[in-house]
């Protein structure tokens, strides 16, 4: 009886999963592929070594050499903040005297170098926005130097949004700190 | 002006009947009973999904009065998700699922409740089955790309090293993502997800992000080689720029057959705007707020994030608006907290946000047409999503 039941519900399944729409295994069979990635790099593992190529050319560098006193430059550099405002880029009167003292130290150094001014936001906004926001900001202060006189070919600008905060707590005195441009120095 | 009479009867009419028939469905969710055995967090994610689908009436485990049963089950040996589709005592169909590993789990339930969903011809509901790319910020200068379910329970490192910010899917099928890295300038990059193949786009002074991308693979970007972040169009092969504005302009959308929204400050706090490609004019779309940041399209449909107070910090209300351009009728969509970075699933029935509540933020899922909304903790705040 048993087993007539069992043949019979057997050949029932058969037929039902026969006619019935076939299961969709896209996303199974995408992670088959992932899991198919990883064996193919390991056998890139399996190969064998030749030396026979790995002659090294040695060449001097010519690059600049960061003397001591383009170290206290960029110390100099990094210990000025400009700060802003929420949701504003131009440059507050209080960070105008800033603004001045940078240019003054980029003016009195004049070897080959440049300087990075880094854009930043505070967490409110979408990214994209802050992004633009930073971005924004990082161009007031570069404006501002080339009208005190700063040669433009030594100030580039790059914008973190709000991906590079120095204060992560979630108060109005820390996004306060995050709403700035940094300056570094690239030899 | 019987024609007038009868044309405004008619209109009430269909509004009437259209509103009867939704309570009628509503009323009507089809009962099925769900028996499952296997792991604990499967059984989790199996409930969420029936939840947030919310087309069934689903008894769990309690099958006496119910015709439809679904047989769930979860092998821990083979990695096999079986789902035995049961009428009367009879088995009507049985389809399995598998996959290499256990932590892939949650794609499994996903596409097997997205299939009991399809089985019983209900509304499309592909947020299911939709994979989720993000970057989340894990120190100063540093983001990595994730893979995730639409639940972020499966989570697979994709692009690390620097700063990789804003994943975009770049095609239908999910294989492959746009994604912006920081390197000595913002590079643009496609990358796919199987193979992990990354292959250089474009590279350009001050920003460049891949806002939107539309079925005839035209991609809307925001790029600033002057250091004024414009809206541009990527259009076989060419450049065309869109927005000329010295403040901000970003977050391009295409909306409709001829219009592009985006955000800008050009009057002075961010608001969307929309531009109209036939006839060149800007126009505001939304009245409301004190600004609009977070904004997202689907075919005429707009969904915006607007801020309803007045404080720059603290205890700010962002609420979420749904704008229709061929109505033009508006909706609001949520009425507290803070409602952010709003996101169409792929087929438009449903919004994707972050909410934020005192120190922490939730994932909230609108079903438009079920008019509902289902929230889960979110443990970490993401840089940016796309589904």
């Amino acid at each position: 009886m048993n087993k007539k039941f069992l043949l019979t519900a057997i050949g029932a399944l058969l037929i039902v999963t026969g006619c019935s729409k076939q299961p969709n295994l896209e996303n199974a069979q995408n992670e088959q592929n992932a899991t198919a990635q990883t064996e193919q790099t390991q056998n890139l593992e399996n190969g064998s070594v030749n030396t026979q190529n790995a002659n090294v050319e040695t060449q001097t560098l010519q690059g600049t050499t960061v003397t001591a006193a383009n170290k206290d430059f960029a110390k100099k550099l990094s210990s000025i903040v400009v700060y802003f405002d929420f949701d504003k880029y131009n440059i507050r009167k209080d960070q105008w005297p800033k603004v001045e003292k940078l240019a003054e130290t980029i003016k009195s150094n004049p070897s080959n170098y440049t300087v990075r001014i880094e854009g930043n936001c505070d967490e409110w906004g979408t990214e994209e926005y802050n992004y633009a926001l930073g971005l924004k900001r990082a161009n007031s202060v570069k404006k501002a130097l080339i009208q005190l006189g700063v040669d433009p070919k030594k100030l580039t600008v790059i914008s973190y949004g709000e991906l590079n905060p120095v204060c992560t707590a979630h108060a109005k005195w820390c996004w306060r700190k995050n709403r700035r441009d940094n300056f570094t120095y690239l030899p | 002006m019987k024609k007038i009479l009868l044309m405004f009867f008619l209109s009430i009419y269909v509004l009437l009947a259209k509103e009867i028939v939704i309570t009628k469905y509503i009323e009507n969710k089809p009962v099925i009973c769900v028996n499952f055995t296997g792991p604990e967090e499967i059984n989790k994610i199996l409930h969420m999904d029936f939840t947030v689908l919310d087309h069934f009436k689903v008894n769990y485990g309690d099958c006496n009065n119910t015709t439809t049963k679904i047989d769930i089950n979860y092998d821990n040996n083979s990695h096999i998700l079986k789902v035995n589709y049961v009428k009367n005592n009879q088995t009507q169909l049985i389809k399995l699922y598998k996959s290499r590993s256990y932590a892939y789990f949650p794609f499994l339930v996903h596409r097997a409740v997205y299939d009991i969903n399809e089985y019983f011809n209900m509304p499309s509901a592909k947020f299911l089955i939709r994979k989720v790319v993000y970057s989340l910020l894990i120190a100063p200068k540093e983001s990595n790309i994730y893979f995730a379910d639409y639940t972020l329970s499966y989570k697979k490192l994709l692009v690390s090293g620097g700063l990789n910010i804003f994943p975009k899917w770049a095609d239908k099928n999910q294989k492959e993502i746009f994604f912006t890295k920081m390197e000595k300038l913002p590079v643009l990059y496609m990358y796919n997800i199987y193979t992990g193949k990354m292959k250089k786009i474009l590279s350009t002074q001050g920003m460049l992000i891949v806002s939107d991308i539309n079925k005839n693979g035209n991609i809307l970007l925001t790029l600033a080689p002057n250091g004024s972040p414009d809206i541009y169009l990527l259009k076989n092969r060419q450049l065309i720029k869109i927005t000329n504005y010295q403040g901000i302009d970003v977050n391009g959308k295409f909306w409709g057959k001829d219009k592009i929204a985006f955000v800008s400050d050009r009057y002075g706090t961010p608001y969307v705007f929309v531009k109209n490609l036939k006839t060149g004019i800007v126009t505001r779309v939304l009245y409301h707020g004190k600004n609009q940041v977070g904004m997202d399209t689907f075919k005429n449909q707009m969904v915006i994030s607007s801020r309803e107070t007045d404080n720059a910090f603290g205890n700010n209300t962002f609420n979420l608006f749904l704008v229709n351009q061929n109505d033009n009728s508006l909706k609001r969509l949520t009425f507290t907290g803070q409602n952010m970075f709003p996101n169409f699933s792929v087929d438009g029935n449903s919004i994707m946000f972050i909410k934020r509540e005192n120190f922490f933020s939730k994932i909230g899922i609108i079903r438009l047409n079920e008019n509902k909304v289902f929230y889960y903790k979110l443990p970490k705040i993401l840089q940016s999503f796309d589904w």
